[in-house]
């Protein structure tokens, strides 16, 4: 594969000139609806971005920056470093971490964050997010591959606003937060986690990745284990079952609409799979299939609210062809730019010369 | 019950996680419900999500082990391993692998003091590697599979050469213009993917046969049982692709001696004149990297 360089540059800006440090949004930043970088997409990806008629019209890339770290300390080499030189020449990138826990009790692993530090630094990526768990216990010895859980209470506030601002000041920028999903719930929480994730954000001072099939996850999972059957009752019923959920899809824009809009810089969107534990029905966060209905209708509504965010199809395993989860990412940029029209259409009704419209634009407005 | 703090609970997951106590995960979450079936089918789907990271992991790290014992057995053995030796480091690229240094001290060599500080300081990270479980695992000796081993150590390197640092490029007009003698002076430095193993097995042998026909363990191993004795390969990457290829064992032993000595030209020659024929090859293949000299020195020598 040819990683010369030049080809197309898809406006990859300054980092610099994008940074904050105040509660607002990265201002001049990456827009529009981008996916995850996977490593079977990557030679169509740099093909279509160098050839003459480019197909794809993708505005921006996450990299999953644990996939780029070299094992050791030894820095990057091999075709790992020529091809994230070669996508970070033709793209707009983000970093995406799963490995810092940061919701680990304990020092922060300083030396993987200079890692991140040093793969931003490579690749100009305009961001760095991590999630809202933890993945190492106490001493450091042991690591889960898995985004555990956090309890919605005070020490874990505490905890994880203090990791944060340590990371915002070693990266000099904002640190994007995401909710994870989640398939239990503490019985010592005292906060819903709505209140625990304004409360960290608030006193971290950061942004948030508002990862809506997450939200959708969990509020099912919930609501799923209040109406699982009796241990002797052998599966669930088809009403409880639709019942889960509706109620589901409603608690979820219930959470949604508890968020702090104003630090919401991102939005991920992904499949899920639903199992059936000997009638306990229960959805699993697998980003191996479509994003489903009730999750666009819950993305449709907040970006009609709350206005277009840059917005992520993450699609992992049993992965689609490029051309599939092209298809999903426009899709959601469609809703970015219906919701950018109607806004426009709205500012103009609200004009006093509005009855001065055309008719044709009368009527859209009315 | 009190309270746990945010440390007990973290701690207890992991017992939970590592350690079979389900007992323990249920004290520690509810699933919103009076119902422990469903609570353990949930915290379930962690400890599943995490086996199935750790699998995957060390499927595409052992590929030639999978084909050789098989799914289910393989996942056996992962299911053992990463239960008595847990990820101790968040990044997975290197998870079972064998350390580079590892790999030559398995050769024999007396290991020097820096090599015997760092493999402390690892053994704290991973106790111990996938070829090392493979090696003390009893059903894996009595059913005749010894030679695992080795061929996880050779999958090993080969990923180890895979991440492995880029090296400067070799400066090969810079080295024919220095002064003969000056030459004589310079140490060789050999590139950073370069790994160089031992073994009584011939790896490259099993690799063929597992090229050529479709064999499951037993039948790999009978079919080397003649082959057997001290075979030698050269991991390196080339291309952006690992490879590997045989060395005799003066050519092994000449380049252990660059890669674990400061020694110059001269004295290497000295004590491996033969290697000075396979010199130009080396360099071409990319194994040697670069070369280093002390200026003030060269120009004593060149005046």
């Amino acid at each position: 594969m040819s990683i010369a360089t030049g080809g197309q540059n898809t406006g990859m800006s300054s980092v610099g000139a994008n940074k904050r440090s105040s509660s607002s949004l990265v201002e001049n930043s990456i827009a529009g609806a981008g996916v995850g970088l996977r490593m079977p997409h990557l030679g169509e990806l740099l093909a279509d971005a160098d050839s003459e008629q480019p197909q794809r019209d993708i505005p921006w890339l996450e990299l999953l920056a644990d996939n780029w770290l070299a094992p050791g300390d030894q820095p990057l080499g091999g075709i790992n470093r020529e091809l994230l030189e070669a996508v970070s020449e033709r793209f707009a990138l983000t970093l995406h971490g799963v490995g810092l826990s940061l919701g680990s009790c304990g020092e922060l692993d300083m030396h993987y964050l200079q890692q991140i530090k040093q793969l931003q630094n490579l690749t100009g990526a305009h961001w760095y997010s991590e999630h809202c768990s933890f993945s190492w216990e106490n001493q450091r010895q042991h690591y889960a591959p898995d985004l555990l859980p956090l309890p919605y209470t005070d020490e874990a506030v505490m905890l994880l606003a203090q990791h944060i601002r340590q990371v915002q000041d070693f990266m000099g920028e904002p640190l994007l937060l995401e909710n994870v999903s989640s398939y239990v719930q503490y019985q010592h929480s005292h906060l819903t986690e709505a209140e625990f994730i304004n409360a960290v954000l608030s006193e971290a001072d950061c942004l948030l990745l508002l990862d809506i099939n997450n939200v959708y996850v969990t509020s099912f999972n919930e609501i799923a284990a209040q109406l699982a059957p009796a241990e002797n009752q052998s599966s669930v019923d088809r009403h409880s079952q639709s019942l889960a959920n509706m109620e589901s899809k409603k608690s979820a824009a219930r959470f949604l609409q508890q968020m702090p809009h104003q630090r919401v810089q991102e939005i991920h969107l992904a499949g899920h799979e639903a199992i059936d534990h000997t009638g306990h029905h229960c959805l699993l966060d697998t980003h191996n299939q479509p994003v489903c209905s009730d999750v666009w209708d819950l993305y449709q509504g907040y970006i009609a609210q709350q206005g277009p965010r840059a917005t992520l199809i993450e699609w992992d395993s049993d992965l689609p062809t490029l051309a599939q989860l092209d298809d999903e990412r426009r899709t959601a940029q469609s809703i970015l730019d219906n919701s950018t029209s109607q806004a426009r259409l709205a500012s103009v009704r609200s004009t006093p010369t509005c009855s001065a419209l055309p008719p044709s634009i009368q009527t859209l407005v009315t | 019950m009190s309270t746990p703090s945010l440390a007990e609970t973290q701690q207890q997951w992991f017992d939970w996680l590592e350690q079979d106590q389900i007992n323990l995960g249920e004290q520690l979450t509810s699933a919103q419900t009076n119902q422990p079936q469903l609570s353990r089918a949930r915290l379930n789907i962690y400890r599943n999500n995490r086996f199935q990271v750790l699998l995957h992991t060390l499927q595409q790290h052992f590929p030639k082990i999978l084909a050789l014992v098989g799914d289910d057995y393989f996942k056996q053995l992962v299911r053992l391993y990463s239960h008595q030796h847990p990820p101790g480091g968040r990044n997975l690229h290197s998870y079972g692998l064998t350390h580079q240094q590892d790999l030559t001290q398995h050769q024999g060599l007396s290991p020097n003091q820096d090599l015997n500080q760092e493999q402390d300081v690892r053994q704290t990270i991973q106790a111990m590697s996938f070829s090392d479980f493979l090696q003390a695992n009893p059903d894996i000796q009595s059913a005749g599979l010894d030679y695992l081993s080795p061929l996880a150590d050779l999958e090993s390197a080969l990923q180890s050469a895979y991440f492995a640092a880029d090296d400067p490029a070799w400066h090969g007009e810079g080295f024919a213009q220095l002064d003969p003698a000056v030459q004589m002076h310079c140490q060789l430095q050999l590139s950073h993917s370069l790994i160089l193993l031992g073994s009584a097995w011939d790896l490259e042998a099993i690799v063929n046969i597992m090229a050529q026909q479709d064999t499951r363990g037993e039948d790999t191993g009978r079919a080397l049982q003649l082959n057997r004795g001290e075979f030698y390969l050269a991991v390196y990457r080339r291309n952006n692709k690992p490879q590997f290829c045989a060395l005799t064992g003066h050519e092994y032993r000449a380049l252990v001696h660059l890669k674990t000595q400061n020694t110059e030209l001269a004295d290497w020659l000295g004590q491996h004149s033969c290697a000075g024929l396979s010199l130009a090859e080396w360099i071409s293949r990319g194994w040697i990297s670069h070369f280093t000299h002390h200026q003030q020195d060269a120009h004593n020598h060149a005046g």
